[in-house]
């Protein structure tokens, strides 16, 4: 899986982008330059779905896949082989559709994942009198959440091991069978304890990453469905994260949102906040990218929107530098930024 | 004289009828208020000698441990069993959570401390305000130089337990020569203290020392040893990767044992698991480090085999004493090749600063000097100069000690200078000396051709108990005069339905 989703970035990223843009991608990191990317290359299902992806061990992959001539790296930049753009296409036949949502849950996706892992652990444990187990979460809001979460069920303690129990198997029923076998096989419950990765590796005959994939890929799955029938999956929908706050944009950027909002216009924005005014481009090419109806046209003209769409459709390229060259500088970076983070075809990174 | 019904409480809280050997003594003594050095076996539950006075007490009880996993894993099974006034300051703790803990102190009860936060003034101020009312330093030994686990940071403990009013004080060690019980003694300024050494012989281990020719062989001996037995097992290396590598081999060769390894380099979660997974019998086998072990009480340990000899006698005995705490027979077997002793050495040699190591930090330190700058945090200084942190700490203590570090700014007074390296370079030199030396006691007591049992103990205890089972290999006993065949198999692989249905106990799964 790993290697497909690799080779899924480097093909829509077309020798545009760099390894280390696709590493802070899969590794979800919160730059302006990583998040604008993910929806121009309309890669944003796969925002921050390995955030323990070491470097090295990233690069030792590239290294192998160039070996076996499968991609090239050309100054930095990636791009796939004729063989391996055969190859992709072959896997891509095999493979089934992913339902990664990376940028939308890759900050609350490890909470829904730590609780309910905890959770199972504990009702089993304690429905079966083990009251000494030694939780796997040492994350305080988690412990502290389940356990006042397990308050809540404790009267009825049986009847809700159940609706989990059947809830789980609805949906471990409706998914890829080894999927659902990775994640029963790390689970752990009152009386049988759940497999490291390494374990799980060795199991299933995969290696370490496409063992954390399958199972980021479940939960992902997991937490869409339930979202979606809550009223079918009673106990699990409990489990899902608090979605108060908007996990798609930093503080800092919902800040000068709010000042935007309030009237102020970017150069006070720059001096009240004592940011540099391209922190605060970055903010709103940010809200651009993440909140819809902010609209773009109250900082640039309708006639500019139009000409550097057109160029943009004219060159059949995404690169910054290029449709700069093409209006000859008669828009400048931020402009051009922003137009394209208002044309994202892909919002909610669905199915890919 | 205080008297309480200590068996009641230790029911209420614990769960058990009975102490074990020198549990009550030890308790006793320490809720009259005396100062006290127990020396019990690994195993033994040390843990409860400061436990229940904890909750007996007026005031806080404070424990400094090394063993930080030890440390949660204790705080977590006390609030799991009910006793919530517990906390620890480590360096997991990031400043929010320390600040919090800091700010309830009068909340707890009971709270643990690892060394190097004796360091942080903040703590330090913060408990020299407190009413403490037992100051509690776990494995001891690692105060003493001649301790095999010498601790830079345990060497300010006589200060910290003067700041707090000089409470009373329990020391706790696993393994303590009489030479160290001595300067534990004199390191705390405990001159009264009470002694209970309690022997460490375990009667129902037999040992056995493999010779193999060849380092290569061991892997073909582990086979042996583990088709023979069916039995919870132990085996420890010094290095992480020769307990991965092995695991894997032994997985491949032993189609019907549960094998896996484990070391600190592992990710939390992963090793959790590891750990449950062979505390609840679904792994038959664990190769691991030194790392593996601390805090856990599996009872039923079977046999505990050494693929590489340890450092010297103290951590044999502490990783053999894991065996057979259910009183049963266990068997000890250290797999020995001639050049065994080669991997050790290194090792010693890599703890410990070298001649040029020392040159380069002095000279480093002498430029800051020069430059009228203060001195760097901790990480700087050890990115720049290269020194591992236990080796920067020790240098750290010896300019605190010549008055060459004050308020982090270093002072230029060139005698003092002179002394100081020559001191550090003293205590290296003695270091490495000693280290030697405990290891070829080590390995002569592998050479030896009288009783092992006697050769072990004999550092230690004045009477070595009579085994209730064979002794040892020169003592007439071999490894495959006994079969252990008692470990639970493993189910078949499942399917994700009867997987499911065994974790939450459903259906016909649950038997």
């Amino acid at each position: 899986m790993f290697v497909y989703i690799l080779m899924t970035c480097i093909n829509q990223l077309n020798g545009e982008r760099s390894i280390g843009g696709i590493y802070n991608l899969l590794t979800g990191k919160r730059s302006t330059q990583t998040l604008q990317d993910s929806y121009t290359y309309q890669l944003t299902a796969f925002f921050g779905i390995y955030k323990q992806l070491e470097r090295d061990s990233f690069m030792e992959l590239i290294k192998n896949l160039q070996s076996e001539d499968i991609l090239i790296v050309n100054g930095e930049k990636p791009q796939l082989t004729h063989k391996g753009i055969s190859t992709f296409k072959e896997m891509k036949n095999d493979q089934g559709p992913l339902y990664f949502d990376g940028m939308r849950l890759h900050a609350i996706i490890h909470i829904f994942e730590e609780r309910l892992f905890l959770y199972i652990q504990t009702i089993t444990s304690l429905v079966n009198g083990k009251k000494d187990f030694l939780p796997l979460s040492d994350t305080n809001d988690v412990l502290q959440w389940v356990k006042n979460h397990y308050k809540t069920k404790k009267r009825k303690l049986p009847e809700a091991v159940n609706r989990l129990y059947h809830e789980l198997e609805l949906f471990l029923s409706q998914i890829d069978s080894r999927e659902s076998e990775i994640f029963t096989y790390r689970v752990t419950g009152a009386d049988l304890i759940g497999l490291s990765k390494q374990q799980l590796a060795k199991q299933f005959n995969m290696d370490i990453h496409d063992v954390h994939l399958h199972l980021q890929h479940t939960l992902h799955l997991m937490y869409r469905v339930v979202e979606k029938k809550p009223q079918k999956y009673k106990e699990l929908s409990l489990l899902l994260g608090d979605d108060n706050d908007n996990p798609l944009i930093t503080h800092s950027a919902k800040r000068t949102y709010q000042m935007l909002l309030n009237g102020m216009d970017l150069e006070d924005i720059s001096m009240n906040r004592g940011l540099k005014m391209s922190t605060i481009h970055d903010h709103v090419v940010e809200v651009a990218l993440c909140i819809p109806e902010f609209a773009i046209e109250k900082y640039i003209s309708i006639s500019a929107i139009k000409e550097i769409n057109e160029a943009m459709d004219g060159l059949k390229t995404k690169r910054l530098k290029e449709i700069y060259d093409v209006l000859e500088g008669k828009y400048d970076y931020f402009t051009i930024r922003l137009v394209m983070a208002r044309n994202q075809p892909d919002k909610n990174g669905a199915v890919v | 004289m205080n008297t309480y019904d200590l068996e009641k409480y230790l029911k209420t809280h614990f769960g058990f009828d009975t102490f074990r050997e020198g549990q009550k003594e030890i308790i006793s003594d320490v809720l009259n208020g005396y100062d006290v050095l127990g020396v019990l076996p690994t195993g033994t539950g040390k843990s409860i000698c400061y436990q229940l006075p904890a909750m007996l007490l007026d005031g806080i009880t404070v424990v400094v441990s090394p063993l930080v996993s030890l440390m949660v894993d204790q705080v977590r099974q006390l609030k799991a069993a009910g006793f919530k006034r517990v906390a620890a300051i480590n360096s997991f703790l990031d400043p929010r959570q320390k600040r919090q803990v800091l700010d309830r102190l009068s909340h707890y009860r009971l709270l643990y401390l690892s060394p190097e936060m004796l360091q942080n003034q903040h703590v330090a101020d913060r408990l020299g305000i407190m009413d403490v009312a037992l100051f509690v330093v776990d494995e001891a030994h690692c105060i003493s130089q001649w301790g095999h686990e010498f601790r830079t940071d345990y060497l300010r403990l006589g200060d910290m337990i003067g700041k707090m009013g000089r409470p009373p004080v329990l020391a706790l060690s696993g393994t303590a020569t009489p030479e160290v019980q001595s300067d534990i003694i004199r390191q705390l300024d405990c001159e009264g203290m009470q002694l209970h050494i309690y022997p460490m012989d375990k009667a129902n281990i037999s040992f056995v020392v493999e010779h193999v020719n060849h380092s290569d062989q061991k892997v073909d001996k582990l086979t042996e040893l583990l088709a023979h037995n069916h039995a919870p097992a132990m085996i420890y290396f010094s290095s992480r990767l020769q307990a991965e590598n092995t695991a894997h081999e032994l997985m491949r060769r032993l189609s019907d044992r549960q094998v896996a390894y484990y070391h600190g380099g592992m990710e939390h979660t992963d090793r959790l698991l590891i750990q449950q997974q062979f505390m609840n019998g679904q792994l038959d086998v664990i190769c691991c480090t030194s790392a593996f072990g601390m805090g856990i009480d599996k009872k039923d340990i079977r046999l505990v085999i050494h693929y590489h000899i340890p450092p010297q006698l103290e951590s044999f005995i502490q990783e053999v004493g894991r065996a057979g705490r259910d009183g049963n027979h266990s068997i000890s077997i250290i797999l020995y090749a001639p050049s065994d002793d080669m991997l050790p050495k290194k090792l010693i040699q890599s703890e410990l600063p070298s001649t040029s190591d020392l040159d380069c930090i002095f000279s480093y330190l002498h430029t800051i000097t020069h430059e009228d700058q203060p001195l760097p945090v901790d990480a700087v200084v050890m990115e720049e100069t290269g020194l591992p942190e236990i080796q920067w700490r020790f240098i750290k203590h010896h300019l605190k000690r010549h008055q060459l570090l004050e308020d982090n700014i270093l002072i230029t007074n060139r005698d003092k200078w002179e002394v100081m390296k020559e001191e550090v370079e003293r205590v290296v030199r003695d270091r490495y000396t000693y280290k030697m030396m405990k290891l070829s006691e080590l390995i002569m007591s592998l050479q030896t051709q009288g009783c092992r049992r006697v050769m072990l103990y004999k550092p230690f205890q004045k009477d070595i108990k009579e085994p209730v089972v064979p002794c040892c290999d020169h003592c007439g006993f071999a490894w495959q005069k006994v079969r252990f065949d008692i470990a639970k198999r493993n189910p078949e692989t499942l399917d994700w339905i009867a997987r499911l249905n065994r974790l939450f106990l459903q259906g016909e799964a649950n038997g």
